[in-house]
């Protein structure tokens, strides 16, 4: 136990003497998130689609009109298409994925505008889109609250419209227009109405299913590039054990009072510290550079992660204890390493994944460890949400590394070179 | 009395037999050298010793202690210095010390006393704290060579110490192994295929080769063992006749090929011949340009019992 410690010391301080062997590793998410952000994060108008907006009127009237009126405005037409559906279409093309909102306004909406009474408008976004239906939810809260406090201020001439318009008026409508822009420009001096409590509000449904996150597409590639470094910082580790061995350090230790079990321990425990110390700073750097907020379930990815540098360090035990050569091993690793990320989502998404991938990523310990990443991250799962990946994980790490260990005894036993 | 015993040793690796039926004792306090060309087993040999390598028949005890049965009490009194140097490049001399240091139990003041004491006595004091990797070859040799001594340990196995460094370190080395054998007391265990090493510095000695110990005994034993004289090389213009007869009175002469221009005489005391060698010579109308003197020595020893050079 004491080697171990010694050993998980010594090589802490090694590596903080010479840091520019973590510096890659450490930067590999970085670089490539950063790219991404730069390439897909930031939203410019020219290159983004449209967000179909799909609109039931079951009002038809005053109100339902200004509120067209303004979803049509110029700027927010550049963003936002709206289409005019029935209510019954419009639930049908959003459950089929038609469009990225669908928005109703309940009949009896101009009378309760003008009458001062709380509305409370649908809209129904479509999950399987991830920025479209956000920017419908954000055009539309600023419609709400410019037509809510409009309906405030303008309360006296919307009121006589409203009852020219439905014949309940006095009947003399070139007076009462007379009449309106007086009262529009008294009301104008009373700005401060601004101030009341919004009388339309806004309620937003997300339909079933998967979600997409709600942030911007860096929070989407730098936690799952985070495997694919856990997994180099692993090769990195064991590829040490093996120089260890081939330089002398190792036989020189062995000639101490300390085990070659004890040795290896030592190694793999420092991989796991290693680990845990370089995502807790990954995981800061995400929060910094990209904002990524890491939810309150921090115990259960942290949890994941050790699941995972354990299967890691299995894995990487096998391939340089069965291999012959440090270099025949190294080439190896690497690609294992790739396409484990690749499969498992860590270069591509597995949201963005098709259908053949989704089966395929369970081959890879990226696959699962990045599936319970997203099941912590955004559908904030506790640890019986992600019990299966954990099972997984541990379990694949406890066959590895049993596996491998034995190989990797075998080999560091025998003389160098 | 024997601290070490080396008995019947034997360690293979798949078909090649590294060491085969070696048997050898180290007793306490003396140094003994372990003398052969490279691939002669002495690593085979002491990496067994050291209980990194396990033999594949035989036992070696240490006080009393079988080596292979009580692996961590044995290593607690054994101190190695590889043949490698076998350092962590980014860490100081100190922090190398001080991990080996403590795998060997070593802590608090002991520790800081002892690695005090060898960064001193392997004259590296003054640069303890820079990164080793800045160390020229000598520096890491003798770095090398503290940390092996660093626990006193009762016996101090060295495997080619001194290889790829200059003479001055060379010397330096030997300096460091010599007064620590008399003053701890250490009992030395020297593999070398530097003859003169050997000879300078060991009280007795086993020649290896091929995984075998050809002979073993102290320095002196093993020229008589083998028979060896002193070789007198003459160089000259010699008369066309047979010398044979010329110094059959002197004792043990024996004369060997007779070049145009050279002649090689092997006595048992060359000292006390020469003087007569070089009369009978003149006077039979040789002239002589040149003498020699070669006395035995392990290598030519070496050369009689395998016919090949120790470097090889």
């Amino acid at each position: 136990m004491r080697g171990s410690w010694l050993i998980i010391v010594k090589d802490f301080t090694r590596r903080a003497r010479d840091p520019w062997s973590l510096l890659p590793i450490l930067l590999l998410p970085i670089v490539i998130g950063g790219i991404m952000h730069l390439s897909f994060g930031g939203i410019e108008r020219g290159g983004m689609p449209r967000a179909v907006l799909l609109l039931a009127d079951e009002d038809e009237g005053l109100g339902s009109d200004i509120f067209r009126t303004a979803l049509e405005q110029e700027q927010l037409a550049d963003l936002i298409e709206v289409k005019e559906v029935t209510a019954a279409d419009g639930r049908a093309a959003i459950d089929k994925g038609e469009a990225s909102g669908f928005l109703v306004i309940p009949a009896g909406f101009t009378d309760s505008l003008v009458a001062g009474h709380p509305i409370e408008l649908r809209l129904v976004r479509n999950p399987a889109q991830q920025f479209l239906p956000e920017i419908i939810e954000e055009s539309l809260a600023i419609v709400v609250f410019i037509v809510a406090k409009g309906a405030l201020v303008f309360e006296e001439p919307l009121q006589a419209i409203h009852e020219a318009q439905t014949g309940t008026g006095t009947g003399d409508f070139a007076g009462q227009t007379q009449e309106i822009s007086s009262l529009i420009g008294d009301v104008l001096a009373q700005c401060e109405g601004l101030l009341f409590p919004p009388l339309v509000t806004l309620q937003i449904e997300e339909l079933a299913g998967d979600s997409s996150p709600d942030f911007p597409i860096s929070a989407l590639f730098f936690p799952a590039l985070i495997p694919l470094s856990l997994f180099f910082l692993a090769d990195l580790s064991v590829r040490d054990t093996i120089r260890e061995h081939n330089r002398g350090t190792l036989h020189r230790i062995m000639t101490t009072p300390t085990s070659m079990l004890a040795f290896l321990t030592g190694k793999l425990a420092g991989t796991l510290l290693l680990g845990v110390v370089m995502f807790a700073v990954l995981a800061g750097l995400g929060s910094l550079v990209f904002k990524i907020g890491w939810g309150e379930n921090l115990p259960e990815l942290l949890v994941l992660v050790i699941g995972y540098l354990i299967a890691a360090a299995g894995i990487e035990l096998m391939i340089y204890g069965f291999l012959k050569t440090e270099l025949s091993a190294q080439t190896l690793s690497t690609i294992v390493v790739m396409l484990m990320g690749l499969v498992g989502g860590s270069i591509v998404p597995q949201q963005f994944f098709p259908p053949i991938l989704e089966k395929v990523k369970y081959i890879s310990i990226a696959g699962w460890v990045l599936q319970g990443f997203d099941k912590v991250l955004w559908k904030g799962a506790t640890f019986p949400g992600i019990a299966l990946e954990l099972v997984v994980l541990t379990g694949c790490g406890i066959v590895t590394t049993l596996i491998g260990s034995r190989a990797m005894l075998w080999k560091l036993r025998r003389p160098a070179g | 009395m024997a601290l070490l015993e080396v008995i019947d040793l034997s360690k293979s690796f798949g078909e090649t037999v590294a060491v085969d039926d070696i048997s050898f004792d180290v007793e306490e306090g003396e140094i003994f050298g372990l003398l052969g060309p490279n691939g002669a087993g002495k690593s085979t040999t002491v990496s067994i010793l050291s209980g990194i390598l396990t033999p594949s028949r035989g036992k070696v005890v240490l006080a009393g202690m079988d080596v292979v049965h009580s692996p961590l009490a044995a290593k607690a009194m054994i101190g190695v210095v590889p043949q490698e140097v076998a350092l962590y490049d980014e860490l100081s001399a100190t922090e190398n010390l001080s991990f080996f240091g403590r795998l060997h139990g070593l802590s608090g003041p002991r520790l800081r006393e002892r690695i005090s004491s060898m960064l001193e006595t392997v004259g590296l004091g003054e640069r303890a704290r820079e990164p080793v990797k800045r160390y020229s070859g000598g520096m890491k040799r003798r770095l090398n060579l503290a940390i092996g001594l660093l626990h006193q340990p009762k016996i101090l196995i060295l495997d080619e110490p001194t290889v790829g460094i200059d003479p001055q370190g060379r010397v330096r080395i030997l300096e460091v192994v010599r007064r620590e054998a008399e003053s701890a007391s250490t009992t030395v265990l020297y593999t070398t295929h530097y003859m003169d090493e050997a000879e300078s510095l060991c009280d007795r000695v086993a020649i290896m080769d091929r995984g075998q110990i050809l002979v073993q005994g102290t320095v002196h034993d093993l020229k008589m063992q083998a028979g060896q004289k002193d070789v007198v090389k003459i160089a000259g213009s010699f008369p066309d006749e047979d010398f044979a007869s010329t110094f059959s009175d002197i004792a043990g002469s024996k004369v060997g090929t007779v070049k145009a221009e050279e002649m090689l005489i092997s006595v048992d005391d060359a000292k006390g011949a020469l003087p007569l060698i070089i009369d009978r010579l003149t006077s039979r109308g040789a002239s002589i340009r040149k003498v020699e003197v070669e006395e035995p020595t392990l290598e030519t020893l070496f050369i009689h019992l395998t016919g090949k050079e120790l470097r090889d």
